[in-house]
C-alpha cells in the first residue's frame, strides 16, 4: 500500500469520527437549520431588506466554519486519549499524518456545508447553481485553512479548557467580524476602519459574498475574490499543519506534547 | 542479525534518566519478556522501538533498521499493543481492526475472516457492536492485543498485555501470543507480573532504573541465584536473636519475618541445609511447625539481582 | 440541613476555583453585545426601538439557559462517571441532595449573569434596584426550570449519554430559536408564534424585560409570564425529584 493510500485511510478514519459524534451532529444541524429556517425568516420581518436571502448563504459558510474547527477538538482528543500515539506507530510519515488530519478537517467542513447548501438552494431563489458548484472547491480550500487554524490552536493548548477558550476567541473574531450576519456597509458605518477592512478580507466574508453574488444572485464569478479567498486560506492551512507537525515531533522527543 | 538490538541507548525526560546506556538484544523468533517494576524504563524502551519516542543518544535497531533514522520502515514491520488501549472512541471493534488491517496491507480477501476469528478467539465477538468508548477495560485491552494478532508483524510488542484482564482472558492472550511466535513473529512482552513472565518467556531481561541488570532464560536465572532452593520455615514462637545469628551462619541468605516466627532462606542445597537448621533449632529449644522447600520464583531472581521486589518503587 | 449546605458549599467552592472562566464568559458576552448586538440593532432600528437593550436581555437569558443546562449536564456526567452513586450513598435525603444541586445551580447562574446584567443596566442608564432585583428573580426561576427540564430528561442518558447530549443539543437550539430571546413575539410569522409560546425562554425573557422597563407593547402579559415561569420551575423540579428517587435508584417508573 502506498503512502498516499495510507494517508487517505487515516483521513477517512478521522473524517468518519466527525460524523459519528452524534451530539456534535445534533448541535451543528439544529443550529444551522434553525438559523436558516427560523432566525433568518423572523429577522426578515424586522429589516428593510430581504435578510432571509442575505443570511442563508452566510449560514452555509458559518456551518463550514463550525464543522472545520472541529478538527482542533479531534486533535486535542487524540492527544488526550493517546490515539495520536497509535497513529504514530502506523507506517506513515509524520508529514502524512499531518496532511491527513488537515485534509479530513477540510472534508468535514465541505461535506457538512454542502448539505447546508442543498437546503439553502431549496429554500432561497437562486440563479447560479453552476456557479455555486464551482465555488465548492474554493470553499474546500477555505475549509482546510480553518481546519489548519484550529489544529494550530489545539496544538498550542495544554488543556482542553484552554482549547475551548481559543476556539471561542476564533469564533468571535472570525464569524462575528465578517459579513456572514450583516452587510459590509453596516460594518463600515459602525466599526473602526481597520476592523471593517479585516471583516471585508476575512475569508468567511469572501466565501459568503461569492455565494450570495454568484451562487444565488447569478452574477459571473469574480475570480479576484476567489483568488483572494485562496490566498487567505492557504497560509492558515500551512500554519496549522506546521504546528501539528511540531507537536508530533515534540511527542517523539519529550514523550508528551 | 538480531531482531532487535540497542547499543548504549539513553533517554532523558528533562533531568530524569529513563534509560541509561541500555544494551539489549532480541533474537528472531523468540519471546523476550522485559521484567521490571513501574518506572524501570520498560515502556520508554518500547516507545523508542516503535518509533513514538526518539532516543536521546545511542542506537536502536529493529530487524536491522535504525528506529531514529527510518521510522516509517520500522513501523511497516512492527506492531504494538499499548499498555493503555488506544482506539477510536466512536468506532466499533471490527471497524478499528479493519482500519488497522488495511493500514498494514493484510490481504483484503482474508481480512474479514481473520478479524472475525481473532475477535472470537479473544472473546470480543459479543462486544462487536459496541463502540470502543463503551468497552470495559478488559475488553479494550483484548482489542489492543487483537490489533497485533491481526497484523502478524515481524516484531510484535505487548506492553503489559493482560493488565485489567480476568484470569481466563489472561490465559487466552498468552496462548495467542505464543501462537503468534510459532507463526514466525518475534515477540517482546513488558510486564511486572511474574506469572506472565514465567508462562511466556523464552528469555527474560530484567530492567532496573533504566539499565539492564541481567538477561537469560528462566532456568538459568534461577540457577544463578544463591544455590537455587528456597526453604520456608514456620516456628511456633518468635526465634531468639541467638538462633537467628546461628541460622545465618549456616550459609545462604536468610530473612526473618517481622514477627520473628517465619523464616525464608535461599540456600544452595536444601537437603544439606535443613538438617543443620533443625538441629540448631532443637538445641536452642525452638519448635518448628512446618518446613516447605520450593524453587525460587522470578520475584526471588529479581530480588537477588536488584535488591528490591517487583512491587517496590524503583 | 448542615449536610445539604456542606455539599452545596463543596460544589460552589469547585465552581469558584474556575473563576477565570467567569471572566471569559463575561468578556465574550461583552464582545457579543458590542459587535453583534450593535450591528444587528442598526439593521432593525426601524422596527424595534432600543433593540440593543432587547438583545442584551435576550443574551442574558441564553446565559441563564446555558447555566441551567450545565447543571443538568453535570448531573448526567456525575452519573456516567460514577460520582452519583457516591453522592447517593451520603447520609443526606434525596430531596436534600436535589436542594444542594439547586443551590449550586443558583450560585452558578448568579455568578454568570449578575455582573454582566448590572453592567448592561448601568451603561444603558436603566439600573434601578427594584427592576434589577425582580429581573434577577425571574432569571433565577427560569434557570431552575431549565435545570429541572434537563435533569428530568436525564433518564435518556441511562440508555445512552450520546443520545442524551444529541437530544439536549437539538432541544436547546429549538428552545432558543423559537423563543422571543432574539425577536419580539409580534414579529414572528404566524406559523412560528404558537411554537414560541411552548418555549419557557419566551416567558422568562419577556418577564425579565418587563421588570426592566421595556416597551410592554412588544412583550407578553407579565402575569401570564410569571405564572408560566413559576409553574415550569416547580413542575420540572418535582419531576426531577421523582426521577432521582425512582430511576437512578433502579426502580422503573410505572
Amino acid at each position: 500500500m502506498s503512502e498516499l493510500s495510507r494517508l487517505f485511510h487515516v483521513a477517512r478514519a478521522d473524517f468518519s469520527y466527525f460524523f459519528r459524534t452524534k451530539w456534535l451532529m445534533a448541535v451543528l444541524i439544529s443550529l444551522s437549520v434553525s438559523d436558516m429556517l427560523v432566525t433568518a425568516l423572523v429577522y426578515r420581518g424586522l429589516m428593510n431588506f430581504d435578510y432571509f436571502r442575505f443570511l442563508v448563504p452566510g449560514i452555509v459558510v458559518a456551518g463550514l466554519f463550525s464543522a472545520a474547527t472541529d478538527t482542533g477538538r479531534r486533535i486535542w482528543l487524540a492527544l488526550r486519549e493517546g490515539v495520536v500515539q497509535y497513529y504514530m506507530t502506523l507506517p506513515i510519515r509524520t508529514s502524512g499524518l499531518v496532511v491527513a488530519y488537515i485534509l479530513s478537517g477540510g472534508l468535514g467542513g465541505i461535506v457538512y456545508s454542502s448539505f447546508l447548501l442543498v437546503i439553502a438552494l431549496a429554500v432561497v431563489p437562486h440563479q447560479g447553481i453552476v456557479n455555486a458548484l464551482l465555488i465548492i472547491p474554493f470553499m474546500f480550500v477555505l475549509s482546510t485553512g480553518i481546519a489548519g487554524l484550529s489544529a494550530f490552536l489545539a496544538s498550542i493548548s495544554r488543556r482542553g479548557e484552554i482549547y475551548w477558550v481559543y476556539a471561542q476567541g476564533l469564533q468571535v473574531s472570525m464569524v462575528t467580524i465578517s459579513t456572514v450576519f450583516y452587510p459590509a456597509q453596516t460594518i463600515e458605518g459602525f466599526l473602526p476602519g481597520p476592523v471593517a477592512t479585516i471583516a471585508r478580507y476575512n475569508p468567511l466574508s469572501l466565501a459568503a459574498g461569492a455565494l450570495r453574488d454568484s451562487g444565488f444572485g447569478g452574477n459571473p464569478l469574480d475570480l479576484s475574490v476567489l483568488g483572494t479567498l485562496l490566498a487567505a486560506s492557504l497560509p492558515l492551512a500551512v500554519s496549522g499543519a506546521l504546528a501539528y507537525w511540531v507537536i508530533l515531533r515534540t511527542i517523539r522527543l519529550r514523550g508528551k506534547p | 542479525m538480531h531482531a532487535v538490538e540497542t547499543l548504549n541507548l539513553s533517554k532523558k525526560y528533562g533531568k530524569t534518566d529513563a534509560l541509561r546506556g541500555l544494551n539489549f538484544e532480541v533474537e528472531e523468533g523468540e519471546i523476550m519478556v522485559i521484567l521490571g517494576p513501574n518506572g524501570s524504563g520498560k515502556t520508554t524502551l518500547l516507545m523508542i522501538l516503535c518509533t513514538i519516542l526518539k532516543p536521546t543518544s545511542g542506537i536502536a535497531k529493529v530487524v536491522g533498521i535504525d528506529v531514529a533514522k527510518e521510522g516509517t520502515k520500522v513501523r511497516e514491520v512492527m506492531g504494538i499493543a499499548f499498555q493503555e488501549a488506544r482506539g477510536f472512541w466512536r468506532h466499533k471493534p471490527s471497524s478499528i481492526l479493519r482500519f488497522h488491517a488495511s493500514m498494514f496491507d493484510i490481504d483484503p480477501t482474508k481480512r474479514q475472516d481473520l478479524i472475525d476469528q481473532t475477535m472470537k478467539d479473544l472473546e470480543l465477538w459479543e462486544s462487536r457492536d459496541k463502540l470502543f468508548m463503551h468497552l470495559s477495560g478488559g475488553q479494550a485491552k483484548r482489542l489492543e492485543t487483537a490489533k497485533v494478532l491481526v497484523q502478524r508483524p515481524k516484531l510484535a510488542i505487548f506492553d503489559e498485555p493482560t493488565s485489567q484482564v480476568d484470569l481466563r482472558g489472561k490465559r487466552k492472550i498468552w496462548d495467542k501470543i505464543k501462537e503468534l511466535r510459532n507463526q514466525g513473529s518475534t515477540i517482546i512482552v513488558a510486564t511486572n507480573e511474574v506469572r506472565e513472565a514465567e508462562y511466556l518467556a523464552d528469555r527474560v531481561t530484567i530492567l532496573h532504573q533504566g539499565q539492564r541488570v541481567v538477561c537469560d532464560t528462566i532456568p538459568h536465572l534461577k540457577d544463578a541465584i544463591a544455590g537455587g532452593d528456597v526453604v520456608e520455615v514456620d516456628f511456633e514462637d518468635p526465634v531468639s536473636a541467638r538462633l537467628s545469628e546461628e541460622l545465618k551462619s549456616l550459609g545462604g541468605s536468610v530473612a526473618l519475618s517481622p514477627q520473628g516466627n517465619q523464616m525464608r532462606a535461599m540456600v544452595s542445597r536444601a537437603e544439606d541445609w535443613v538438617p543443620k537448621m533443625t538441629s540448631a533449632s532443637y538445641n536452642q529449644g525452638a519448635k518448628i511447625s512446618s518446613i516447605k522447600i520450593t524453587e525460587p520464583s522470578l520475584d526471588d531472581v529479581f530480588m537477588q539481582f536488584t535488591g528490591t521486589t517487583l512491587e517496590d518503587k524503583p | 440541613m448542615n449536610r445539604v449546605l456542606t455539599l452545596a458549599a463543596y460544589n460552589i467552592k469547585l465552581l469558584l476555583s474556575e473563576r477565570n472562566w467567569f471572566f471569559l464568559i463575561w468578556a465574550l458576552f461583552a464582545l457579543q453585545i458590542t459587535i453583534f448586538g450593535s450591528l444587528m440593532s442598526r439593521l432593525v432600528s426601524g422596527k424595534v426601538e432600543d433593540y440593543l437593550f432587547f438583545y442584551s436581555i435576550g443574551l442574558m437569558v441564553i446565559t441563564v439557559f446555558d447555566s441551567g443546562a450545565s447543571v443538568g449536564r453535570n448531573f448526567v456526567e456525575h452519573a456516567h462517571e460514577g460520582e452519583l452513586p457516591y453522592y447517593l450513598s451520603l447520609p443526606i435525603s434525596r430531596r436534600g441532595f436535589l436542594a444542594a444541586q439547586a443551590l449550586y445551580g443558583v450560585a452558578d447562574t448568579m455568578l454568570k449573569t449578575l455582573p454582566p446584567l448590572l453592567g448592561i443596566l448601568f451603561f444603558m442608564g436603566r439600573l434601578t434596584v427594584l427592576g434589577a432585583f425582580f429581573a434577577v428573580l425571574a432569571l433565577l426561576l427560569l434557570g431552575l426550570g431549565i435545570s429541572g427540564i434537563m435533569i428530568s430528561m436525564s433518564f435518556i442518558a441511562f440508555k445512552s449519554v450520546d443520545i442524551y447530549s444529541a437530544f439536549i443539543a437539538g432541544l436547546s437550539a429549538l428552545l432558543v430559536r423559537f423563543s422571543t430571546v432574539f425577536y419580539p413575539l409580534i414579529f414572528m410569522p404566524n406559523f412560528y408564534s404558537p411554537i414560541s409560546l411552548l418555549s419557557p425562554l419566551t416567558y422568562g425573557a419577556d418577564l425579565a424585560r418587563w421588570f426592566l422597563g421595556f416597551d410592554p407593547q412588544l412583550l407578553l402579559n407579565p402575569i401570564l409570564a410569571a405564572a408560566v415561569v413559576t409553574a415550569v420551575a416547580v413542575g420540572t423540579l418535582s419531576l426531577s425529584a421523582r426521577i432521582v428517587d425512582r430511576i437512578i435508584e433502579g426502580v422503573k417508573v410505572g
